[in-house]
């Protein structure tokens, strides 16, 4: 299964999120103005687990098996940053080679960024103590 | 008035939208471990566009600021003197006449899937 969640503008916010049984539930905040502001996106990459310690039985867990998977973890974190920095750089070169074509349109340009889930043994309670992998917020 | 919108895992999926008073969530049970190809990772699609009345030079500004901040980030992890990283990212909003496309993938500012 897999399912979504949207935000874009149009005046208002408009957001809209398509749950694994394809239904979809939209809703539009009327109050914010868009107009010349930004999404703000907040990303949180953890390498350590939240609460999973805590929750698993002392003795059942062994120095190295952290440090295994705390090795693991970093490794992948690693690679999406340097996904974010590379894709990052090449939306910019992509825009400075729109601008000097003289036939160049709309200009815009996309990035697909890896956010790897962090390891919790509760639910997301967000900030301050275990924030969400991604946050999108709009004053 | 304000408003966010959320997502993290804990086995399953757990998303969250807040806007003013009102407050939606759900939970996908797919197993967090098995989202983005068995990655693990939730994909974020962010798209900066000159309708947001925003020049090629305020967004390539945006991006050094993406860059710049995933950097600082990536360096923290390596040296080892961090294990948790934040970083904030601006997406000009696009002030449409209409709400934004039917399909997702064709032009919202912000696009997370799992």
């Amino acid at each position: 299964m897999a399912g979504d969640g949207n935000y874009g503008g149009n005046g208002s916010v408009d957001m809209e999120t398509t749950l694994p049984d394809g239904q979809v539930l939209s809703g539009r905040d009327e109050t914010a103005t868009t107009a010349g502001n930004s999404f703000l996106v907040t990303l949180s990459y953890c390498i350590s687990p939240v609460g999973v310690e805590d929750a698993r039985p002392a003795g059942a867990i062994t120095g190295s098996e952290l440090r295994e998977a705390k090795r693991a973890r970093a490794m992948q974190i690693q690679s999406a940053l340097e996904s974010v920095i590379n894709q990052a750089i090449k939306a910019k070169n992509d825009l400075d080679a729109a601008v000097a074509d003289p036939d160049g349109g709309l200009l815009f340009v996309t990035l697909k960024l890896p956010v790897p889930m962090v390891t919790r043994a509760d639910n997301p309670t967000g900030l301050p103590r275990d924030p969400w992998e991604i946050n999108v917020h709009w004053d | 008035m304000a408003g966010d919108g959320n997502y993290g895992g804990n086995g399953s999926i757990h998303w969250q939208n807040k806007s003013g008073a009102a407050t939606s969530k759900g939970k996908d049970a797919t197993a967090v471990t098995s989202i983005g190809g068995n990655t693990g990772n939730f994909q974020l699609t962010l798209r900066y566009s000159t309708l947001s009345n925003k020049s090629v030079p305020d967004i390539v500004a945006l991006l050094q600021d993406l860059i710049d901040a995933a950097t600082t980030a990536r360096d923290n992890f390596n040296n080892g003197t961090s294990t948790d990283e934040q970083f904030l990212i601006q997406v000009p909003a696009i002030p449409r006449p209409t709400p934004p496309p039917a399909s997702p993938t064709a032009g919202w500012e912000i696009h997370v899937n799992w």
